[in-house]
């Protein structure tokens, strides 16, 4: 796993390649780029497919309108992602989802699992040891399950991540530290953590 | 712990199996695509408003400018001699002389004071209007004595209020021989002798009103008015004082 790549001088180099195109040109090179995973990314905060979709065309709308006042401050993969992850928050706390949410406790049985079965094509989980855990991680209160995902699943290094959550990278550290903490917690109450 | 979770990528990419589809990618273009064209829109409305807006703040100033800079010339004794020449030669007793008043609103307590016909006028009016029109019946009935207190006074912009709306040669014309025939109609004598309202296809409403004009011991002489109450308190009077019938 590789969590400095993208303060390589060629990404750099890659991100200015794509902010002197046409901004409508580099919209599609974006979602080529970056469109599976943003949307893979997405899920984990929205936990179903209707959602995700939604929010993955705002986020690549969204990435299209600011393009022009993205600075390089930091890289551009951690943009979009810093883009996509207010778009998350902004929907999960809106009235929209609040009601939705309500909507699902009354309609759902209490002891029915809210992760992975909305859609069937999308979101087939295997019951095998991997994908509990996976179940274990997206199952974390949602600070600690971001940073977890970013630095584990996307590759990103503890700056990158505190500057798409931006949080400082000693927060960063400290939720790492404690998300594994309790993942740690919860296969020993399972007795399938061995070390 | 990090071993473990090390190891979870690929279950992680596995498992959640959503991909940015080229549906999803085209959908986005095209929301681009409208959102763009929207903003054109937006700005070359913007730029012609704002065009506008400066064009008319251009005018108004130039206009208060010219205004204010603007000074009467005096006239030239030679000038002046001439003028009062000519008012000197004009006859008192012209029998189309329009005394054309400065277009100052006039309230109906110095019509009534001027000449209390006016007042019983108002009040038969307001009562007769009542009916058909509740407590907009009072602003009718005080058109309608401003526009009587016009034509006896020659007051050409009063009379312009409510005949103005589609002034035509012809009504021009009907106006002038109105003037003329309201130098012998006595306000004090004039009655009302019926008020209805015409049925009407359109959405104007129509009044009738059939003045008693003259009554001798052969004939009885009328005047019809018919006034259209367009909309939002405007009305206009057809007067046929005129041709009295």
């Amino acid at each position: 796993m590789d969590h400095s790549n993208i303060f390589h001088p060629s990404h750099k180099n890659h991100d200015r390649h794509i902010l002197q195109m046409d901004a409508r040109e580099a919209i599609e090179v974006i979602m080529d780029m970056y469109g599976d995973e943003i949307k893979r990314f997405i899920f984990t905060y929205m936990k179903n497919a209707a959602d995700t979709d939604d929010i993955s065309q705002e986020v690549f709308i969204t990435v299209y309108q600011k393009l022009h006042t993205f600075k390089g401050k930091s890289s551009l993969k951690s943009w979009i992602y810093a883009i996509a992850i207010n778009r998350c928050k902004d929907y999960l706390k809106s009235w929209h989802r609040r009601n939705q949410k309500l909507q699902d406790k009354i309609r759902r049985a209490p002891d029915q699992t809210v992760i992975f079965h909305e859609t069937p094509e999308d979101h087939v989980m295997q019951a095998d040891r991997q994908n509990e855990m996976l179940q274990h991680v997206l199952q974390l209160p949602i600070k600690y399950r971001e940073v977890i995902i970013l630095f584990y699943f996307h590759d990103f290094s503890v700056r990158e991540t505190s500057q798409a959550l931006n949080i400082r990278e000693t927060t960063v550290r400290t939720r790492l530290f404690r998300a594994r903490e309790q993942l740690k917690q919860q296969l020993i109450e399972r007795g399938d953590f061995h070390g | 712990m990090d071993k473990h979770l090390k190891t979870l990528k690929e279950t992680y990419q596995k498992s959640i199996q959503t991909s940015f589809t080229e549906e999803e990618k085209r959908a986005v273009l095209q929301r681009i695509e409208e959102r763009d064209v929207r903003k054109k829109h937006r700005k070359r409305f913007f730029t012609i408003s704002l065009t506008a807006i400066t064009l008319s703040i251009i005018t108004i100033v130039v206009l208060s400018f010219g205004n204010f800079f603007q000074q009467e010339t005096p006239l030239s004794q030679e000038q002046a001699d001439s003028l009062i020449r000519e008012e000197k030669e004009m006859s008192p007793n012209q029998d189309h002389a329009i005394m054309n008043y400065a277009s100052q609103p006039i309230a109906l307590e110095h019509i009534f004071s001027d000449e209390p016909a006016y007042e019983t006028l108002f009040d038969q009016f307001s009562e007769a209007f009542q009916p058909f029109l509740k407590e907009e019946g009072k602003f009718y009935a005080e058109a309608l004595i401003k526009y009587l207190y016009g034509m006896k006074t020659k007051n050409i912009p009063l009379i312009e209020e409510y005949t103005s709306f589609h002034q035509t040669a012809d009504i021009r014309e009907q106006i002038n021989r109105n003037l003329i025939a309201y130098e012998n109609i006595d306000i004090e004598h004039l009655q009302i002798n019926d008020i209805k309202f015409l049925p009407d296809p359109s959405d104007i409403k129509t009044i009738r009103i059939e003045w008693v004009y003259e009554i001798s011991e052969t004939d009885t002489k009328y005047i019809y008015f018919i006034i259209e109450i367009i909309h939002d308190r405007q009305i206009f009077i057809h007067d046929s004082s005129g041709d009295v019938f």
